[in-house]
Formats: C-alpha cells, structure tokens, sequence
C-alpha cells in the first residue's frame, strides 16, 4: 500500500451536487463497474444494497487501505477553486423516437417532461485526490474513468488524462493538522467543526450520515487500529 | 457585500429612477395607512419584507409586524436567529411569529402548508381578529406569475394587500439597504458569489417545492453544513 497523489486533467467544468466530491465513491463506483457492467445500471435507486447482497470477495477489494473503518482516501481539491452557476433546459427531442400511437409526447409532466435545471459547476484546470492504495490495481481501475461529478451525460467533468504520483507521506486523512475528508469524530481526540455529514460510500445513504469533522477542519486523530471496521 | 457593489448601489441611489420608486413607495404607504385601521406588515426575514418592515416603520412604528416560521427543517436556527435579530435591529416593537406544527410533523415532507395553513387559517383569522390590509413586498420584476398577480389586484387570502414595491427592480432594493445601512441575511452574500445580486433571493432551503428551479444543487454547495440538521428532522 503505497501514499499517492491522484490529479485528474478536465476539459469541461464539474457539476457538482455537494461542495466536493469523494475518492473512495470515485473507486466504489469504478468497482461497481467492473463487476457489474451494464447490470450496474439497472440498480434499485434510492436504497442503498445491503453487504449480504454485495460482492463479498473480488480482486478490487483492497484497492484503497482501511484503517479502523476509515478509507484512506480524501476529497477533491479542485484547482482553481471557484464555483459558477450555469442553467440549462432538458428537453425531450423527437428525433429518432418511434412514432408514439397517439403521436403526441406530453412534455409538461410525466416521464418525457421538460426541466429547467441550475448546477454548480467548478471549471477548474485539475482536480487533487489523495489517498494510500494499491497503485496497480488503482491504475487499472481508472482506465474506465472518464468524467467527474454529477450529470456527466451532457459533458460535465469530462476527464482528458489522470496521473498517478506516489507520495512520501499520507495526505488522505489528516494533513498538516486539517482534515482531509469527513471523518467521524469518534476518531479525534480534539476538532474544531462538527457537522452530520456522509463519510462512507454510498454518500447518498442517510445510514451512513454521522457527526464529522469536515475536510478543512483542524483535527487530532487519535491512534487508529489496523483492519477494516 | 464588497466595495464595488456598494459603490454601485450607492451610485444608483442617486438616479432619477430609484428617487421616483421611492416616492411612489412612500406615498402609497401614506395612503394606505390614512385609508385602513388596522394594517399589518408580512415580514420573512427576505430583503424586501425588509426593506417593507423599515419604510412602514418609519411612518407608523407600532404596526404589527408578522412572520411565519417554516420550521427548523426550512429555515436552519441560526438563519432564524438572525431574521429575528435583524427584525430586532429595524426597530420591530410588535411582532408576531405565527407557524404550522406540520413543519415538526413532518420536516422535509411538509410540502403545501403555506397554502393550508398560512393562507386557509391564519389570513382568516387576521381578518376575523380586525386586520384589514397587509403589507406585502411583492414585487413584478420577481416572476411572470407576480407581474400578472399585481397587475389584476389578486389577493391571496380575504385581507386586502398593499404592494408598496410593486414597481421596484433589484437594484432599488440595494440600493435602499445600502444607503439606508439596513441589516439582512448573510444567506445573499453567499447566494450572491454564486448567482449575483440579481437573482440572489431567499427561500427556505432544501425545500422539495424549489427544486424544479435549480435551487436543489446550490442549498447543497452552499448550505451543506444544514443538509443533514438534526433539527431538519421529522418527528
């Protein structure tokens, strides 16, 4: 297990649906892929799948170290560092649909309804990760990685090349005194900010909200034991 | 808010344009207060209540100022805490929160309760209690659905409504608080970075009935430290 730097080049701006986006769901998600493939899309939403269900045991398993529960992997930096607003019309287009039997689409409600949609989006040049893994599986992982963030079927976060740099020391959870991911606060001995925050993947899950101290935070971590939680 | 944009307002406080919406504010006020016995002041804690608030204020200081509280789920507590304090500032010496229990009930989920509650009961008993007009600070430039709502005079409940801002754009609006050093929500400063002080509004955040308009992706960027409130919860 090896402390890396991840920096991501992009050629269109991330949308963003949270102030910063996470390592370990970047890898949970390329994971996914690579053991579902397209089945991958057609997962009940909403609900996240219990462990039991789950691949239990493949080859990407370790591919980012845990320590006492915690992934070693941190948020994304983004560089430069400065959020837009951009809205945008989704509208159904007719163009290649089968003629519909009553030849008309409804667009002001129901499945093919047209949205007037606002994101945050950060056009920044690159985007940091930090973490501690195994740099040859991670490396294959992201060959699969193409875009950043949310709405990524309309351009947004479009990665051009990614590099992988192994680091001296490890900068994924706590750096220079500031967290660098949301992590529990049973883990430190002091912080500074506390918040209920997500801090393991599915970060949409409400289960796996806890009181963190957020990315930024000045922290203490207490001694952390080997092995996962 | 920066020096640039003050300086912007400051500057458009002198124009022949802001001078008139002014005048036209006042003297509708004027009037409305020497044609009703007992009006009131709809004050959300947004900066044209509180633009509303500190013109009305300024002509009859004890009329009743009231607020509707949509709950912790809605409006965070130190959001709420700083409406009440900036209501404090403007001189309020009577006001009156009035809320729904459906907010604790039901938190996020409480959806259409303005409707129900603020506009079927409590406008009614307003009016059962003696209030015959409300100060509202709608304004036209807001929303289609506004324009067409002041220009046909359609009230939302059985009081009659005054709209002394009617006619005045967003840089009105600055412009009166900047000179006027009034206070307002730090929420517009933050919103304002993002979207600019034009579009920069308050509503309640992380609220299902915003979302088809956008608002869903930037309460998340920017409140997210409120996303998951223990007090947002329903009971």
């Amino acid at each position: 297990m090896q402390p890396f730097r991840l920096r991501c080049y992009l050629a269109s701006p991330v949308a963003l649906n949270h102030p910063w986006l996470h390592l370990d769901g970047v890898v949970a998600h390329l994971v996914q892929m690579r053991l579902r493939g397209r089945d991958y899309y057609t997962l009940p939403t909403k609900v996240p799948r219990p462990a039991s269900q789950d691949f239990t045991r493949h080859r990407y398993q370790h591919v980012l170290l845990e320590t006492d529960g915690l992934t070693h992997a941190s948020i994304s930096w983004f560089h430069p560092h400065k959020l837009v607003t951009v809205g945008y019309y989704k509208r159904f287009e007719d163009q290649g649909f089968p003629v519909h039997r009553k030849k008309r689409v409804e667009i002001g409600s129901g499945h093919y309804r047209s949205w007037m949609l606002r994101w945050v989006v950060v056009p920044a040049e690159y985007v940091d990760f930090y973490g501690v893994g195994d740099l040859a599986l991670l490396e294959e992982l992201l060959a699969d990685l193409t875009h950043l963030g949310n709405d990524t079927r309309v351009g947004w976060g479009r990665v051009v090349r990614w590099e992988l740099e192994p680091l001296a020391d490890d900068r994924s959870l706590v750096w220079q005194g500031v967290a660098m991911r949301p992590i529990p606060v049973r883990y430190f001995a002091s912080w500074s900010e506390a918040v209920p925050l997500a801090w393991r993947p599915p970060y949409w899950a409400a289960e796996n909200v806890d009181l963190c101290a957020p990315p930024g935070a000045e922290v203490a971590l207490r001694t952390l034991r080997d092995g996962g939680a | 808010m920066n020096r640039q944009w003050r300086e912007f307002f400051r500057s458009w406080s002198c124009t022949p344009e802001y001078r008139a919406a002014l005048d036209e504010a006042r003297s509708t006020i004027t009037e409305a207060l020497a044609t009703h016995r007992r009006p009131y002041v709809a004050y959300s804690g947004g900066k044209d209540s509180t633009i509303l608030v500190h013109l009305v204020l300024a002509q009859a200081p004890d009329t009743l100022v009231l607020h509707w509280d949509y709950g912790r789920s809605f409006v965070p507590q130190p959001v709420f805490d700083e409406i009440l304090e900036n209501a404090r500032r403007l001189g309020v010496r009577n006001l009156r929160i009035e809320t729904s229990p459906l907010y604790a009930r039901l938190g996020r989920r409480a959806t259409n309760v303005l409707g129900r509650h603020y506009i079927g009961r409590l406008l009614p008993r307003l009016a059962q209690e003696g209030y015959d007009l409300a100060f509202v600070a709608l304004r036209s430039e807001e929303s289609v659905k506004r324009r067409h709502r002041i220009a046909a005079r359609r009230w939302v409940g059985p009081i009659e409504e005054c709209w002394p801002l009617a006619s005045w754009s967003w840089r009105d609006v600055w412009a009166y608080i900047v000179t006027n050093d009034l206070p307002y929500l730090s929420l517009y400063d933050a919103r304002a970075e993002l979207v600019g002080y034009h579009r920069a509004r308050f509503t309640t955040l992380f609220d299902p009935e915003f979302a088809d308009v956008g608002n869903e992706s930037v309460d998340n960027v920017l409140h997210w430290r409120w996303r998951h409130d223990p007090a947002a919860r329903q009971e």
